[in-house]
């Protein structure tokens, strides 16, 4: 029996030679999350969490790997009493390493939502006229491309996703308001494919 | 033991993979956000480019890769005083070809629009303005395929470069011109348009490509004129996703008259940028049939010339890009010189897979003059083995096109036979389409 002498990506034993799982294309991590305040908000000048989570994987196999995280989105909804914006902020944030912690994902210019504001700020309570704002997304998808994860190495992507009502505040006071966000659900896929030639 | 060199590394006497036999990213590039801000009324429709990237790859390989793409786009932002109305928009357009420099992939296709608009009625002295009100619209990034339109990957044969491009515009469809009651104080009108990237990633192709449909010829029509544009009707039966073919000639003036209508793409021209006397010019025109189409299409003319235009319904088949890699098709044509023999009306051979053969014959002022007086017609017979779509003579262009499907590689000459014998002052044009048919999936 003969033993080939194979290089990565490649097995080989006494009489067989074939190519490693790390060959293939393949999911090697998952997460599913899902929002914890779907629903009537109030004000909330800051971000306010509703999807956080995260996914590691481990590279254990002996050669490097070229890592994307899909990052799917649930349909999102968002209702806006006029005159105030209600947004929903994505992000995420990843790292790779021997022992690698992925920094806090800051939420900055990746938004869903909006206003319809037919009152300038400086409009009393009881003198704003009603007006509100409907929006419904579609479900989105992301491909992040993380890298290279080497042999032995492992990478760490956090998820978040948080609702905000930036700007003007104003509660009217003749009628009654209303203010809504649903993020649903996100899902993390990690996809690696071995590293070729570009 | 032997081994594929196109498929192994065999160097040092270890057996690895090439690097190539495999799904990989093989380039990526970025472009940043772009935030405009405009005045809140006043000025006029805004159709402004935000964002361009263009991003190539030779294959570089010794095999025929399949190439996709992904196009990343940042978040969007509409917002826009009321009665403006706008929106972003997303345009792909990708080719393949030897000399990326000089056949740029066109035309762009929009793929994508996000934006919107409200109108909360008048207001102000005499009812001529409008009141305050901002309509603000977000939209999350999103990650979509390049050319989404497409079916299919594209199939890059070693030496060949892609060349995948995406446009971000901001389109207004009305913008406000009047007074905001009580001042602009307040007022937003902000575009922003996320970070924009596109990757290209390659697949070795290591078994024949999928096969391609046969593609149907629906129905024609044919309209000559002389000496101003000619009105042709769109062959009946025709439907989204079909694929117009345009084939026009004329026989005097300036070659560049030959225009279409707008949404056509130029595939092929013979003879173009000059000025003739009886000489002939054709240009092939195709277009992607969409939801709506009009009842007639106009190309026009040069002054003084007689002008045939003929358009086919294809059914089937691929929409052509320009460059060397047309989504299958080839267009290969002839023009040769008076000669009184009869071999000038040859469609040239291509050695080229295609699904649908569409040959033609286009020539001015069949003018017998040796054999008597005034115009003679000259009829033409399409080349054997060929269903015949058109055959027309005028008093001074004659066209004759046939079809076959399935035609073999190579493609062979094939010669339209003219009866009597013609005598010509100009030139005759002969044309072979090689239509590609529409890619199959395993």
């Amino acid at each position: 029996m003969i033993k080939v002498c194979a290089a990565e990506y490649m097995l080989a034993v006494p009489g067989a030679v074939g190519m490693r799982r790390n060959w293939f294309p393949r999911i090697v991590a998952e997460r599913f999350l899902t929002s914890t305040i779907d629903g009537d908000i109030k004000r909330c000048p800051d971000p306010v969490t509703m999807i956080e989570g995260d996914l590691t994987w481990f590279n254990n196999s002996p050669d490097d790997q070229d890592v994307f995280v899909q990052v799917t989105r649930a349909p999102r909804s968002v209702v806006a009493q006029s005159p105030n914006t209600v947004v929903i902020h994505d992000a995420w944030s990843h790292a790779v390493g021997v022992d690698p912690t992925a920094d806090y994902p800051s939420v900055m210019q990746d938004t869903m939502g909006g206003r319809m504001q037919v009152d300038r700020p400086e409009t009393v309570a009881a003198d704003l006229k009603y007006g509100r704002f409907f929006f419904d997304f579609d479900g989105s998808q992301e491909w992040v491309s993380v890298g290279i994860v080497p042999s032995m190495e492992l990478v760490h992507f956090r998820y978040l996703a948080a609702v905000q009502t930036p700007g003007v505040w104003t509660l009217p006071s003749e009628f009654e308001p209303s203010w809504e966000a649903h993020a649903r659900w996100a899902r993390l896929l990690c996809f690696a494919t071995p590293v070729g030639s570009q | 033991m032997t081994t594929s060199t196109d498929h192994f590394d065999t160097t040092d006497g270890t057996l690895s993979p090439q690097p190539w036999m495999q799904l990989r990213r093989v380039t990526t590039d970025t472009t940043g956000a772009v935030f405009r801000t405009y005045g809140a009324t006043g000025g006029q429709n805004k159709n402004e480019i935000l964002q361009t990237l263009t991003v190539t790859w030779t294959n570089n390989t010794p095999t025929i890769q399949y190439v996709y793409g992904l196009v990343h786009h940042g978040a969007s932002v509409v917002a826009l005083q009321a009665r403006s109305r706008g929106y972003l928009r997303i345009s792909h357009a990708m080719n393949a070809t030897l000399n990326p420099k000089a056949e740029a992939p066109s035309p762009l296709t929009e793929v994508s629009r996000f934006g919107g608009g409200a109108d909360i009625g008048v207001g102000g002295l005499l009812g001529i303005g409008t009141d305050y009100a901002v309509h603000e619209v977000r939209a999350h990034s999103s990650t979509v395929p390049l050319m989404p339109h497409i079916t299919g990957w594209m199939a890059v044969s070693p030496g060949l470069t892609v060349t995948a491009q995406v446009e971000v515009r901001f389109i207004s469809e009305n913008w406000e011109a009047t007074n905001v009651t009580n001042g602009k104080s307040n007022t937003d009108c902000t575009v922003q348009a996320g970070d924009l990237t596109v990757d290209l990633f390659a697949v070795p192709v290591v078994e024949a490509p999928p096969t391609r449909t046969t593609p149907v010829i629906i129905g024609s029509t044919v309209k000559m004129e002389n000496s101003k544009s000619v009105q042709v009707a769109t062959p009946a039966g025709t439907q989204m996703g079909d694929v117009l073919l345009a084939i026009v000639g004329n026989t005097f003036g300036d070659a560049s008259a030959i225009t279409a209508p707008a949404g056509w793409i130029l595939v092929h021209s013979v003879n173009n940028s000059q000025w003739d006397w009886f000489n002939a010019h054709v240009k092939v025109f195709t277009k992607l049939a969409g939801a709506t189409e009009p009842a007639n299409y106009v190309f026009t003319n040069s002054f003084g010339a007689e002008q045939i235009a003929h358009v086919l319904t294809l059914r089937g088949a691929m929409p052509p890009t320009t460059g060397t890699d047309a989504n299958g098709w080839s267009i290969a044509s002839t023009r040769r010189k008076w000669t009184p023999s009869g071999d000038m009306h040859v469609a040239p051979s291509m050695a080229t897979n295609g699904q649908l053969l569409i040959c033609a014959s286009f020539f001015g002022l069949a003018d017998n003059i040796f054999d008597g007086f005034g115009v003679v017609q000259v009829d033409q017979t399409p080349p054997a083995g060929m269903t015949q779509t058109v055959n027309l003579n005028g008093a001074s262009a004659s066209m004759c096109a046939a079809a076959m499907t399935d035609p073999p590689n190579p493609t062979q000459d094939r010669t339209f036979t003219t009866q009597p014998r013609a005598y010509f002052s100009g030139t005759a044009v002969t044309l072979s389409i090689l239509v590609g048919g529409t890619q199959q999936f395993l």
